[in-house]
């Protein structure tokens, strides 16, 4: 066990097939013990399938998977060290609150005596134990989130999987909800596996992050390394909002290089020095960072560029400003309201928008 | 209105007496309630109500895993076992009793067919037997309990399967918590529908009874055609009525307290 440092779940070349096709392709990815971990992606990324074979509830094609230090090879799901939070709960509907949540401690043997104080505490973590006589369709939905939540931690798993728990739930309820998971995450220090499409959601809640896409895992980090430094275009458009523009990276001079486009100005981008090529690539500059002024000199700001102003959206706290920077290349600027007085700008007006140079990102293919 | 006027005339009849040479006099009586007594046709009450539960037992045991096997299947393959299900139906019922009776009998299909692979050297005397009509129950009604439990067993989501897997359930266990109490609603309607019938059935114990063992259906058919007694004929079919009514309004009276709790 020592050996295996502080790897909780390592998942090695996983292949899982359904028909024609490959739902998890070579997928290999290390979770650590105690983290808070989420695989995001779209749907049909094989996200909830490889909670699946984790949990032991699809058996993979190849590759391998252990937790804890142990292979879970043939291993079936009622003999590994983990409980999933199921999408839509799967609650007993014929079963009350309590013997739901004393389900899996019944079935593990343990006697009544054990029992009891391990649901009391459980249901007082997630407060029901006023409810704890009321069957599954006398809930509300956030309270039978939090029953499949009870009825998976009573059992002080090494590892809890949880396949996209808040999706079901209304937005506020949503937002309290994350906060809770964290909060009962933290306190019990389980490793918790958490499957969104949900991409504000995975920032917010996570340690670390595995973006998925067609099966494969295309960048794991920390939220703000994946927000910060998306590694493709696919992280930086799924993971927030990116302004996006194809073109060529033309020259390199000392920290800056300039990157060129058809239709637009030249732009300057930073040089990460030994990483990037003369060469095709995809700029990237995220909405808050772009500014937008009337004035026609440069405020400082190494990139100016004129634009006409298509769509404006008033947000409440923000303004979300749509421009064409060349034809068939929208972007959008995301302006904060500090102010009642604060300026607007109006469609078909003509701004400027600008940015500093090492705000953007420069990606090649 | 075509329920209730032939259950008015029934009543009628089973309150008058035999006529002498089998007609019906109307002189008001209740002999025939009290002869329902007579030991003599206690035996065939406890055969009827034996045979229609083992009938039943049988079905249900044989009926799950395929109702089960069906609910799981993949739309297709359900779309084509249910097709497969209801085929019997197109034939008269009558018809594939007779089928049955030449597939049994001592030189039939299946005593000349294992006889010529060897398997036995003397043909199995079944047709005409207690066994031979549970064979026939059971082949009749299966559909019937196999139908509701389909129903039953398609509602509950794979999730919760799973979900009892994950929470250290095995095999067993995942059917005697989760499944079974999940599916009671089909369990009932099923046992219903196959014990009915099976308690008041005439073709299949007539036909493959061979007449010797008497259930509650042959021996009403008995009394109408061949003794000609209405009246006592009457009655039987009114004891079988109530037998079966308390019976199905205790049944579903049961499954209404268990939803509630």
């Amino acid at each position: 066990m020592k050996s295996m440092g502080d790897v909780s779940i390592k998942l090695e070349h996983l292949v899982k097939q359904h028909g024609d096709t490959l739902a998890v392709d070579d997928l290999s990815l290390e979770i650590r013990r105690g983290e808070f971990f989420s695989i995001l992606g779209p749907s049909g990324s094989g996200k909830t399938t490889t909670l699946r074979l984790i949990a032991g509830l699809d058996q993979p094609d190849g590759g391998s998977l252990s937790i804890e230090g142990q292979l879970m090879q043939d291993l079936p799901p009622n003999q590994r060290p983990v409980n999933m939070v199921f999408q839509n709960y799967a609650l007993f509907p014929h079963l009350t609150v309590w013997k739901n949540v004393s389900f899996g401690l019944e079935m593990k043997g343990l006697s009544r005596r054990e029992i009891i104080p391990k649901v009391e505490q459980v249901l007082d973590m997630v407060q029901l134990g006023e409810k704890q006589n009321r069957v599954p369709a006398q809930l509300s939905g956030g309270e039978q989130q939090r029953v499949a939540l009870a009825r998976a931690l009573v059992n002080r798993p090494a590892v809890l999987l949880l396949d996209e728990p808040l999706g079901a739930l209304d937005q506020q309820l949503r937002q309290e909800m994350q906060g809770e998971l964290k909060l009962i995450q933290e306190r019990v220090g389980i490793t918790f596996v958490f499957v969104t499409h949900h991409q504000e959601e995975a920032l917010i809640m996570s340690d670390r992050v595995a973006v998925m896409n067609g099966g494969r895992v295309i960048q794991v980090g920390t939220p703000q390394e994946l927000y910060e430094t998306p590694g493709s275009t696919f992280v930086a458009r799924f993971v927030g909002h990116s302004n996006c523009l194809d073109g060529e990276v033309a020259s390199m001079d000392g920290t800056t290089c300039t990157f060129r486009s058809d239709g637009v100005s030249p732009i300057q981008v930073p040089c990460p020095g030994h990483s990037l090529e003369v060469g095709r690539g995809t700029f990237i500059i995220r909405p808050e960072r772009l500014c937008l002024t009337r004035n026609a000199q440069p405020n400082g700001f190494e990139n100016h560029l004129p634009v006409r102003i298509q769509k404006a959206r008033y947000i409440g706290d923000e303004m979300q400003y749509q421009f064409d920077l060349a034809p068939n290349v929208r972007w959008m600027a995301r302006l904060p309201i500090s102010s009642r007085h604060h300026e607007r700008f109006h469609p078909g007006e003509q701004v400027f928008v600008s940015w500093k140079a090492h705000e953007g990102l420069i990606l090649t293919s | 209105m075509f329920f209730f006027v032939p259950l008015l005339v029934m009543l009628g009849v089973s309150l008058a007496s035999r006529g002498t040479y089998g007609g019906v006099e109307w002189t008001w009586t209740l002999t025939n309630y009290l002869r329902l007594a007579d030991p003599l046709y206690w035996n065939i009450y406890l055969r009827s109500v034996l045979l229609a539960g083992v009938t039943t037992g049988v079905c249900l045991v044989l009926g799950f895993p395929l109702a089960y096997v069906m609910a799981r299947a993949s739309p297709r393959i359900q779309n084509l076992l249910l097709f497969l299900a209801m085929i019997p139906f197109w034939t008269n019922f009558l018809v594939r009793t007779y089928a049955w009776m030449f597939i049994l009998r001592t030189k039939g299909v299946m005593n000349t067919g294992l006889m010529s692979l060897g398997l036995i050297d003397q043909p199995i005397e079944i047709l005409y037997t207690d066994s031979a009509v549970l064979l026939g129950l059971v082949y009749g009604y299966l559909p019937f309990m196999v139908l509701p439990l389909y129903v039953a067993i398609e509602r509950i989501a794979p999730s919760l399967e799973e979900a009892a897997q994950d929470l250290y359930a095995g095999g067993w266990a995942v059917f005697w918590r989760v499944i079974f109490p999940l599916s009671k609603p089909g369990i009932v309607a099923g046992c219903v529908l196959v014990f009915i019938p099976s308690l008041g059935a005439f073709i299949t114990p007539h036909l493959l009874g061979g007449g010797r063992s008497m259930m509650l259906g042959t021996l009403i058919q008995h009394e109408f055609l061949v003794i000609r007694d209405w009246p006592f004929g009457s009655a039987l079919s009114f004891l079988l009525m109530v037998l079966l009514l308390s019976l199905t309004v205790s049944f579903f009276k049961r499954q209404g307290l268990a939803d509630r709790t």
